[in-house]
């Protein structure tokens, strides 16, 4: 994967990640945990969709860990003080392009449905992990415990994942015709293809 | 080296807190990088839904609202510092010095975006730079619609903790009825001549949020006769020195302002309005339970906020703008 052109689409989606997601969350105002599509995620399941395996864990994993230094700031318990936590959105990232590369050979990758399911997919198991993570640090409760309600947090991920289908639908658009410029080879049922 | 990296930051995902902060400079550098863009698409939604006819007021009205505000805000806290005094001037004889004049510095600050979702923080382009402190300085909406408390700050940016996040710890306020146009106070229950009654009279209520930007708690009506328990009579505007007599207890009711008096929150943040009474349940045991909802709109349509920082900060340093304003 070319890491210039990868570079600037990770910045552009992590912008309107942060800053998109509260106008199109549900609820007037939106409650936290949004509901909101995620635009990040697709971008990895694209990645996981088209390059070398070890790429692929390992560009999963770095976008996770900018997920988690950008938006992995909770509140301790006493109100007072935040915390960064690194490494539940890095290792539910890690967990979803893996799963996509061991389906990927199965599914027929030139179908935008499977981009789009692919997405769903890899944001609900990314939520899985990362609020999983979360309850064990709660459980096992080294200092002083952060503002974390596990059913509240997973409930408001699922349907973020779910809704993530709709930005997959969008940023296919915007993802097929880079894909050389990203540097990945055009899927090789097109070779057959008139 | 895949495995070292998820065996690392497993570890570090449950890590008590104090030992991630080097983590945090991490994560502002990151939220620095992500800044112009966060901005600007947050710049772009605002002037979309302003141009779609969204919230749109008159300018002179809002400013003369804002400025009503901010008055009332000052009156009051002028009126309870006042009733304060007079009732501990005994205890605190030695001590007044101690408590000179309040100086606090307004500086108008925009605002770069929500955090992310998991809490209820706002990233505030107003810095050390401009003397933010964390915990002792606050954010307004208009000066004088609290937001809530810096609890983060870096040389450039900073961090509001809103009143109405579930980690922000229960605090206590009073419950005011709004006054009206010609000063008399609209809806109390003892339908005093004058406000300054109903702060004497006033509703006390511990609040705590709960969820969907609300908050609530249990309220304490102080009775004329517990505070007049200390001797200084009701003082002020209605001439109650002497035997007054005795006057029905106020009760809380819809659309009261609720403004905070809690020496837990910095003397800056005091008699800052929290929000409106939204909705008022009798519960058992007569205890009564207010539901309150902050004023300050929808916080994505928030372009700036007004900061109220601590005067000794802001004189240490040079060039300072912003007004200011003592109370």
């Amino acid at each position: 994967v070319s890491l210039l052109p990868a570079l600037v689409v990770t910045y552009v989606l992590f912008g309107l990640d942060l800053a998109l997601r509260p106008f199109i969350a549900f609820g007037n105002p939106p409650v936290e945990p949004w509901r909101a599509p995620y635009f990040v995620l697709p971008f990895v399941v694209f990645i996981a969709l088209n390059a070398a395996p070890m790429t692929v864990l390992w560009a999963s994993l770095s976008i996770g860990l900018l997920t988690d230094l950008i938006s992995g700031t909770y509140t301790l318990a006493g109100g007072l003080q935040t915390v960064c936590i690194v490494g539940p959105n890095a290792l539910g990232y890690l967990a979803a392009g893996w799963v996509v590369l061991t389906t990927r050979a199965i599914m027929m990758r030139r179908n935008p449905l499977t981009f789009i399911f692919l997405s769903m997919l890899a944001a609900a198991i990314a939520s899985l992990v990362a609020v999983g993570i979360l309850a064990c640090r709660q459980m096992i409760g080294l200092g002083e415990p952060i503002r974390f309600v596990g059913t509240e947090q997973l409930s408001a991920r699922l349907i973020a994942s779910l809704l993530t289908g709709i930005s997959a639908t969008v940023l296919l658009f915007a993802f097929r015709p880079l894909t050389s410029v990203f540097g990945f080879d055009e899927p090789v049922g097109r070779r057959y293809s008139r | 080296v895949l495995t070292l990296a998820v065996g690392g930051l497993l570890i570090l995902s449950v890590l008590p807190a104090w030992m991630l902060a080097p983590i945090g400079g991490l994560s502002r550098v990151a939220g620095f990088a992500l800044e112009p863009e966060q901005a600007a698409i947050n710049w772009l939604l605002r002037g979309l839904r302003t141009a779609s006819g969204g919230e749109r007021e008159s300018e002179e009205l809002r400013k003369a609202h804002e400025e009503a505000e901010l008055f009332k805000g000052k009156y009051y806290t002028e009126l309870t510092d006042n009733a304060r005094l007079r009732e501990r001037i005994s205890q605190i004889e030695g001590t007044l010095a101690l408590t000179p004049g309040l100086n606090i510095e307004a500086k108008t600050a925009s605002v770069i975006g929500l955090s992310d979702g998991n809490s209820r923080l706002v990233s505030i382009k107003a810095g050390r730079d401009v003397g933010v402190t964390a915990v002792t300085s606050v954010a307004t909406v208009r000066g004088t619609q609290l937001l809530g408390r810096v609890v983060d700050v870096d040389a450039l940016s900073c961090r509001v903790l809103l009143i109405d996040d579930q980690s922000t710890p229960a605090f206590d306020a009073l419950l005011m009825a709004p006054i009206s146009a010609t000063g008399e106070q609209a809806a109390s229950g003892t339908a005093p001549s004058a406000p300054f009654d109903a702060l004497e009279e006033g509703i006390a209520c511990n609040l705590k949020p709960i969820g969907n930007g609300l908050l609530a708690g249990n309220v304490k009506i102080i009775r004329p006769s517990e505070r007049v328990a200390g001797g200084g009579g009701t003082g002020g505007g209605t001439g109650g020195s002497g035997r007054a007599p005795k006057a029905a207890a106020p009760q809380p009711k819809e659309q009261m302002v609720v403004r905070l008096r809690d020496d837990r929150w910095p003397a800056l943040a005091q008699m800052l309005v929290v929000g409106v009474v939204e909705r008022i349940e009798y519960r058992d045991l007569g205890h009564v339970y207010v539901i309150v909802r902050p004023a300050y709109g929808d916080l994505r349509a928030l372009g700036e906020v007004v900061l109220r920082l601590p005067a000794a900060t802001t004189n240490s340093r040079t060039g300072a703008s912003g007004g200011g304003g003592g109370s």
